[in-house]
């Protein structure tokens, strides 16, 4: 167990006290933290830093100071790191003239694999585009040319992955199906890195992230913990009832809740003890004779986390 | 009686051998309707359709009554449409393209410049709208591009994937925007990829898939399952040994316990089992599934 | 006692309740709008530069002419200056209009089909008739602005000079003027259309300019070129000299020599440089169609 949640214990990409700066501006500033086996969120407002780091940890670009080490080494100092680390960039990096197949049988080869054609077969029927395969990249759809920069990622199998903005474009099919392959990979062991700025779905994918806001590390860890630590803003509540007045005024009586707002059925509150508001609420609501068809907390999913950490309530 | 804010009468369109659209048969109510499918079921086709664009191989649509084949102008006067991608010129500033995209709608030169400046701060964009929309951010042009949309206060406004390519915060305001347009009684069709988007901002959902309708009726109803979960901090066994004590048919899974059927009313089953065990709740509410879990269980799984 | 009373307006959104132009409002908007962007108006300094070369290229030697007459008595525009009277000038301004609309076709059509203006396009109530008409309207409007406000200054100031008074003058040379319209029309069209037709599929600006300028300018060669060929037919492909179809009907409407004109020394008539501007004119209005109504 260690004391940074920012770090693992088994880390195979370490980021080190790394900054970088381009002339005047800062993009980057002092970021210490690790990834390791597992899928790991990486979020940020655009224009944070978030692409900087992902560009530093794939090796594109070098840090000001500090250090990025994948697996023990330099990203760019050995030829061999280049078969541990696979990246799917954000923007179009594809050749419109070449087929799938030919383009990822093309990255096979860039890495050195023996038989680039059928690990291309592989990585494609993976990201489910067997069908389309031979046909030229040029006429696919924007779901289709993420899957086929995955499959690219993917063709050497590579140990880590680091993927920006993946499901661009998908739609909830191929978006489902991505996100399983994901997982799979990450319960194989895989490092995955995966930057996206629909904050519901990397709930789905992962419990552990790294914020990155304007340039430094934000917060890191398992979710639930990061909101936890915020604790000096109140979580909020959501009940839904009848008697609603009645309830608000009784609920205002215990030392657990701040406030509470009453709007037509729908009560708000604000309280710092999550638990303590939690045991007591049904049994007043018995004692009141009130019925609860909800009870929520409002503000423990990934997008209000990511709110308050951006700046606001 | 009021009229649908958008129906298909055995609407079909083919392009060349490939049909993008079977037989669609639809009536929607005015109001906020989202409109999500896989890439290729034809999501894009109905919209052009809808637009004028393009000419229905068979049968026929209406958009607020009038049908685009017959009557382009009628329609067309009417709506307003965010595509996806860019329809900005770059060399052109916001202030001044906004005001010409009224004046195309018929706004008077001298109502125009007025009415795109009330509009470009409502959706956000103050000092920016004097430089030219070549230089702006991802989340300006979003703005910009909602701005043309409404400037000329359409009835109904097609989005198509407004929040692509924004950050947390701006996918809020954008979600946020599009949900006040209701408000102003302009109906609206969001097309999305995003599913918890069209949750979030629309009442009504049309689902196609592969050309046709799958389903097409209000999400609450889509949504509900009359199934009541609960989740709690710890003993989920206390309560729903209470609770099958009672009468109810109970399933755990974790700390998530689900009532599926209840004598009395499953909601004071639950408070009153909690209250009895002095059990610490986490969450409690009718389960719905999310618009995700619909449509993935009506598209066949090749899996 | 007095009463104290406030109020708060409302500033949310206000429905547009005021008058709606419809066609012709879109239309003129659309004409207003081609205007400015091809002028550089309400745009950056830089797309400014070079129609305005252009301008001060077209009208500056029609000012400066009438401004030497006015001072020097015996400056005769036929025989003293490089420019002659008005058909020597039309051929100046033929040079300009090409040059002018190679830039303005492109900034007025490859814009808004690459940046994707045209969904805009699709949702106001228009047609891409409309559309077509007033795009091609605002580049037509231009290049005969181009055309006719520099002859027509030097038609009123030389008319203004003449011994017999300027009404009698304007009187008696208005045949000129009906000359320099006709031929007006055969400049706009024959150099305006093929600039549209480039225009509707080009996908940048540049290389659009450059293919239509390339064309037009190296067609008299090649029109040369077939009129020393000696086979079957070749007589016909002298008249794919895209250059020179407005001169010759300038020629023919001024009663001037052809001489160097490929097509006339191989025996074909002037006005079939009219039928085949014409036929130009009518098949770009017909492939804009087909090309615009696919997306709008």
């Amino acid at each position: 167990m260690n004391d940074n949640p920012a770090l693992v214990a088994d880390p195979t990409v370490e980021v080190t006290g790394v900054s970088k700066w381009f002339g005047q501006k800062v993009a980057v500033s002092d970021v210490t933290c690790s990834f390791g086996p597992g899928l790991t969120g990486l979020l940020g407002p655009n224009g944070a830093g978030k692409t900087t780091l992902l560009r530093m940890l794939t090796g594109l670009i070098l840090p000001s100071q500090g250090e990025v080490l994948v697996k023990g080494a330099l990203p760019r100092a050995e030829v061999d790191r280049f078969r541990d680390l696979g990246f799917v960039p954000e923007e179009s990096a594809l050749y419109n003239t070449l087929t799938a197949r030919q383009y990822v049988a093309y990255a096979a080869t860039l890495t050195g694999l023996d038989q680039p054609e059928e690990a291309a077969d592989i990585a494609l029927e993976t990201v489910e585009l067997t069908g389309d395969a031979n046909r030229q990249i040029g006429g696919f759809s924007k779901g289709m040319r993420q899957r086929t920069k995955v499959a690219a990622a993917l063709v050497h199998n590579p140990e880590i992955l680091v993927l920006d903005e993946p499901l661009n474009g998908t739609d909830p099919v191929q978006r489902a199906h991505l996100i399983k392959l994901f997982g799979k990979l990450a319960a194989r062991g895989h490092t995955l890195i995966v930057s996206s700025h629909v904050l519901q779905e990397v709930e789905r994918m992962t419990d552990r992230v790294i914020a990155i806001v304007d340039g430094k590390l934000a917060a890191a860890g398992d979710i639930g913990a990061i909101r936890r630590a915020m604790s000096d803003i109140p979580y909020r509540v959501l009940i839904e009832c009848d008697k609603d007045r009645q309830f608000a005024a009784a609920l205002l009586n215990s030392e657990a809740v701040y406030s509470v707002t009453v709007d037509d059925s729908r009560l708000r509150l604000e309280t710092s003890d999550l638990l303590g508001l939690g045991s007591l609420v049904a049994g007043l609501a018995r004692e009141l004779d009130v019925r609860i068809v909800r009870f929520a907390p409002e503000d423990e999913s990934l997008e209000s986390v990511f709110r308050y950490l951006v700046g606001g309530r | 009686m009021t009229v649908a804010a958008l129906s298909a009468y055995n609407l079909g369109h083919a392009y060349g051998d490939v049909v993008a659209l079977h037989h669609l048969d639809v009536e929607v109510p005015p109001g906020r309707i989202g409109l999500v499918g896989a890439n290729g079921a034809g999501k894009t086709t109905l919209i052009k359709i809808l637009l004028g664009i393009l000419t229905p191989t068979v049968g026929r649509v209406e958009v607020l009554g009038a049908d685009p084949e017959k009557d382009l102008i009628k329609v067309r006067s009417r709506i307003g449409y965010m595509p996806e991608g860019e329809c900005l010129p770059k060399d052109q500033t916001a202030a001044d393209f906004v005001s010409y995209a009224a004046e195309l709608a018929g706004v008077p030169p001298t109502e125009s410049r007025q009415r795109a400046s009330d509009i470009l701060t409502m959706v956000g964009l103050h000092e920016e709208r004097f430089r030219y929309l070549g230089d702006f951010s991802t989340g300006m042009q979003q703005r910009a591009m909602l701005a043309q949309a409404i400037v000329h206060d359409p009835e109904m406004v097609f989005l198509d994937e407004p929040t692509a390519g924004l950050d947390p915060a701006g996918r809020e305001e954008m979600l946020d925007l599009i949900g006040r347009l209701g408000g102003f009684g302009i109906n609206v069709l969001v097309s999305s990829h995003v599913l918890p988007d069209i949750e979030q901002t629309c009442d009504w959902v049309v689902m196609l898939d592969g050309g046709r309708v799958l389903r097409s009726g209000p999400i609450s109803g889509l949504t509900e399952t009359g199934v009541v979960e609960l989740e709690v901090v710890s003993d989920i066994e206390l309560v729903a040994a209470e609770l099958r004590r009672s009468g109810a048919t109970v399933e755990t899974q974790g700390e998530v316990l689900t009532i599926t059927a209840s004598p009395g009313d499953p909601f004071l089953a639950a408070r009153d089992a909690l209250a009895a065990t002095d059990v610490s709740l986490r969450r409690l509410g009718a389960r719905s599934t999310t618009l995700e879990d619909i449509f993935l269980g009506e598209v066949p799984d090749d899996e | 006692m007095s009463d104290r009373t406030g109020v708060v307006y409302d500033l949310g959104y206000q429905p547009y309740e005021g008058q709606r132009l419809g066609r012709v409002g879109a239309i003129k908007a659309m004409i207003k709008d081609g205007l400015r962007r091809t002028f550089g108006i309400r745009r950056k300094a830089r797309k400014k530069v070079y129609p305005w070369s252009m301008v001060a290229l077209a009208f500056l030697p029609a000012a400066v002419f009438v401004g030497l007459s006015f001072a020097i008595s015996s400056f005769a525009p036929d025989t003293d200056s490089p420019f002659g009277g008005h058909a020597e000038y039309i051929g100046l301004v033929g040079t300009v209009i090409i040059l002018f609309v190679a830039s303005a076709a492109p900034n007025l059509l490859i814009s808004d089909r690459e940046d994707g203006v045209l969904a805009v396009y699709s949702s106001r109530p228009l047609t891409a008739w409309d559309y077509i008409w007033g795009r091609a309207g605002a580049l037509a409007g231009v290049a005969a602005a181009f055309f006719l406000l520099p002859n027509l200054i030097m038609y009123v100031g030389f008319a203004a000079l003449d011994d017999r008074g300027l009404a009698s003058a304007l009187l008696n040379n208005s045949d000129d003027l009906i000359k320099v319209i006709i031929t007006m029309v055969a400049y706009v069209v024959g150099y305006g259309a093929p600039a549209l037709l480039v225009s509707t599929y080009a996908r940048r600006v540049g290389p659009a300019a450059g293919t239509y300028l390339a064309v037009i300018f190296i067609s008299p060669a090649f029109a040369e070129m077939f009129r020393n060929l000696n086979f079957a037919g070749s007589r016909y492909g002298t008249l794919i000299s895209l250059l020179q179809h407005p001169e010759v009907v300038r020629n023919w409407v001024f009663e001037r020599s052809q001489s160097n004109i490929p097509m006339i020394s191989v025996g074909f008539e002037p006005w079939l440089s009219a039928v085949i501007i014409g036929l130009l004119g009518v098949g770009t209005v017909y492939l804009m169609a087909r090309r615009y109504r696919r997306e709008l």
